[in-house]
């Protein structure tokens, strides 16, 4: 399989093409009666099973990162100057700027700084959150001079206050860009997106943008894949701890693979990609990072006594060609406990949450600047999210969690606060 | 021929014939079933999503109204011989009993019967009645109860529908049109002023952007007045939303420079401001 193929699957289309992972109709169906009477829900498997997999371990957080390392953007970078060269190489420019809209949680930032420092282009910096509530404009003044190469934003968030003074920094920016005819590629997340076209129609300010395409169960099949045998130099099995299957071709991870012909079980074509992975695809709406650190809460170890009886018969199958494998257990798809939205965090929590998606983290000084509801309130509701595992700290900044992601982005519909291009 | 009469021993059944267990289980089974609607629909509303309210709450007193009137009709032939003659001539005494001894009550009956199809103001709705706003927490057979933003409930008869206006502020959905009022010194740059207090709005975060903001201008003798009308996404958030504009807004317009009115005479209040 060639480097092309293998990462062929960073895609970013117009919006009329984007698409969410295809969900089975029978999920659909369940999702539905689980929603009507919410004590019912799908089967849990055989007795027993349940019990066994509790005692599955969690993987140290060093085996976690060798098998499920963070994600190079690379492939991704390359797939943006794919989709924009004939927009780069057209002497005549047809528009100034073009957008590229991606949901929280896609790297998009990452992509676009390694693509300007791939070819050399200059990334714009942001100015100070400070400078941005006031009406001081004059960091505008300092935007490099114009020049062949593309000017690159990696991400419009860091220009932005939802502040009364800060839509007027964007106003301003979009406007010097115009004026000045300097090619330039801007990043933004969905979120950001939805609320400035709806707050000042910003897609009419640019003459095309493009969507990171969700990734499928089959892209999140490759990724992992190559994660893991970036790391990893013995053979590595991913199995489902509750019925042995696996979840990942065996042939395709560590970098001494296995052989496909001398697996039986479960390693045809057909199986893959596995039913976890479907799972997963739909449940993180095919977001990069949503989906990879889901991924990396579901590995375990387990000695081969812990394993499910059934898990261990069909790995007997197999056991003289994955004999020299490392067997890695993947909980099933439902019993993987993603945070959940703790109760009677009603609108300010959907207002702090919506306020973090839209500027993809804050600092708490900045959380209490923006949004006037109280401190302690803030303090209060901050702590009560951290414990959940919905937001994070990191670096002083609060950001939503990406395996609390799905979560959020349902209890923002429910709140009627769903603002989200994508 | 002398015209025929009617007693009452041949309008109400015997004594002995009239089933009264029946009729306490009648009466028991419509009181349980009018306060498990009270307190089911309620609680269904709060499960869903908050839209789903403006839909849920007005039907209480509908269901309310059919499950008396279903009792009613299933009550009166185990006390009345059930002829016609016997009920038109029931009937008719009651109406004009109801009519002379309880004329007001009566009265607020049927419009409360008339306002649940017409519909003048539903559970949830923020309503203006002989000057009171608040919002509609019930609708009673005999009167409307509304919460104020003070935090008082007031019960207002439905007779109120015959004579009176009734000024429904969202009739029956969720978004509300709310205004706040900035009152500044004549000598500024109105463009700015409209321009900060559009983008006041428009970074609050109660505000609905599938409805328009807009920011009107009127000018009096000794103040400009700029008033931002903008939609909430819950009307509900009437309050905080206005007080969210209100405070952002003066702080925003302090911060440009601008001078506030510092006289309000009579001439510079709005008389349709009174309502919010």
């Amino acid at each position: 399989m060639t480097e092309d193929n293998e990462f062929g699957f960073w895609e970013f289309v117009k919006s009329g093409k984007f698409e969410l992972p295809a969900e089975p109709a029978s999920k659909r169906a369940v999702s539905f009666f689980e929603k009507l009477f919410s004590g019912s829900s799908e089967e849990t498997g055989e007795g027993g099973i349940e019990a066994v997999q509790s005692e599955l371990k969690s993987a140290p957080r060093s085996l976690i990162d060798w098998l499920a390392p963070y994600p190079n953007w690379e492939a991704a970078a390359a797939a943006i100057k794919e989709v924009l060269l004939p927009w780069l190489e057209d002497e005549t420019l047809e528009g100034n700027s073009r957008v590229l809209v991606a949901p929280y949680g896609s790297g998009l930032g990452e992509m676009l700084k390694i693509l300007a420092e791939e070819n050399n282009w200059t990334i714009l910096t942001a100015p100070d959150y400070i400078v941005l509530r006031t009406r001081n404009f004059s960091w505008l003044e300092a935007l490099p001079a114009k020049s062949e190469k593309p000017l690159i934003i990696p991400r419009l968030e860091a220009f932005f206050l939802r502040h009364y003074n800060g839509l007027e920094h964007i106003r301003k920016l979009i406007s010097k860009l115009f004026h000045s005819r300097q090619r330039c590629i801007i990043g933004c997340n969905s979120w950001l997106w939805n609320y400035l076209d709806s707050a000042m129609h910003i897609r009419e300010s640019f003459n095309r943008c493009y969507y990171l395409q969700s990734l499928s169960a089959q892209d999140l099949q490759t990724l992992f894949c190559s994660l893991e045998s970036r790391k990893s130099y013995r053979p590595t099995v991913f199995r489902q701890a509750d019925n042995g299957s696996f979840i990942l071709p065996p042939e395709k991870t560590g970098k001494g693979r296995l052989d496909a012909a001398a697996i039986k079980a479960d390693s045809s074509a057909d199986a893959f990609p596995s039913a976890f992975l479907k799972k997963l695809a739909v449940e993180s709406r095919g977001i990069p990072l949503v989906a990879w650190s889901i991924w990396r809460n579901s590995l375990r170890l387990a000695p081969d006594e812990d394993v499910a009886e059934l898990a261990r018969e069909t790995a007997d199958k197999d056991a003289a060609a994955t004999a020299t494998a490392k067997t890695i257990w993947v909980k099933a798809f439902e019993d993987i406990e993603l945070p959940g939205i703790p109760g009677d965090i009603g609108q300010t929590g959907a207002f702090l949450l919506l306020y973090l998606l839209q500027h993809d983290g804050l600092s708490t000084d900045a959380i209490f600047d923006l949004l006037s509801l109280g401190k302690d309130r803030l303090i209060g509701l901050l702590n009560r999210l951290l414990k959940a595992g919905i937001v994070v700290n990191e670096n002083e900044v609060w950001r939503v969690s990406w395996q609390g992601y799905p979560a959020i982005r349902r209890f923002l519909a429910e709140q009627d606060h769903l603002q989200d291009a994508m | 021929m002398p015209p025929e009469t009617t007693t009452p021993e041949q309008i109400f059944r015997d004594f002995e014939q009239i089933p009264f267990l029946y009729i306490i289980f009648l009466i028991v089974t419509a009181v349980v079933l009018s306060g498990l609607i009270r307190k089911f629909i309620p609680a269904l509303a709060r499960l869903l999503p908050p839209r789903f309210s403006y839909y849920l709450l007005p039907m209480i007193p509908i269901f309310r109204l059919l499950i008396t009137g279903i009792t009613l009709l299933l009550l009166v032939p185990t006390i009345v011989k059930p002829t016609m003659q016997n009920f038109i001539a029931f009937f008719g005494a009651v109406g004009l009993a109801l009519g002379f001894a309880f004329k007001d009550f009566a009265s607020s009956l049927i419009a409360g019967i008339i306002a649940v199809y017409e519909q003048p103001y539903r559970v949830g709705d923020r309503v203006t009645i002989n000057g009171i706003y608040g919002e509609v927490q019930a609708i009673n057979l005999r009167s409307l109860k509304l919460v104020t933003p003070d935090d008082d409930a007031v019960t207002i008869p439905h007779s109120c529908i015959w004579n009176g206006s009734i000024r429904n502020a969202n009739d029956g959905c969720r978004e509300q049109q709310c205004s706040a009022l900035f009152y500044l010194h004549p000598e500024h740059d109105p463009e700015l002023v409209r321009q900060i207090l559009h983008d006041v709005a428009l970074t609050s975060p109660y505000t609905q952007f599938s409805r328009p903001v807009r920011v009107v201008i009127r000018e009096f003798p000794l103040a400009t007045q700029y008033r931002i009308r903008a939609y909430p996404i819950d009307g509900h958030d009437e309050f905080a939303f206005v007080s969210d504009l209100t405070e952002r807004g003066k702080t925003a317009l302090r911060e440009a420079g601008f001078k506030f009115a510092s006289t309000r005479s009579p001439a510079v209040i709005d008389p349709g401001e009174s309502a919010i």
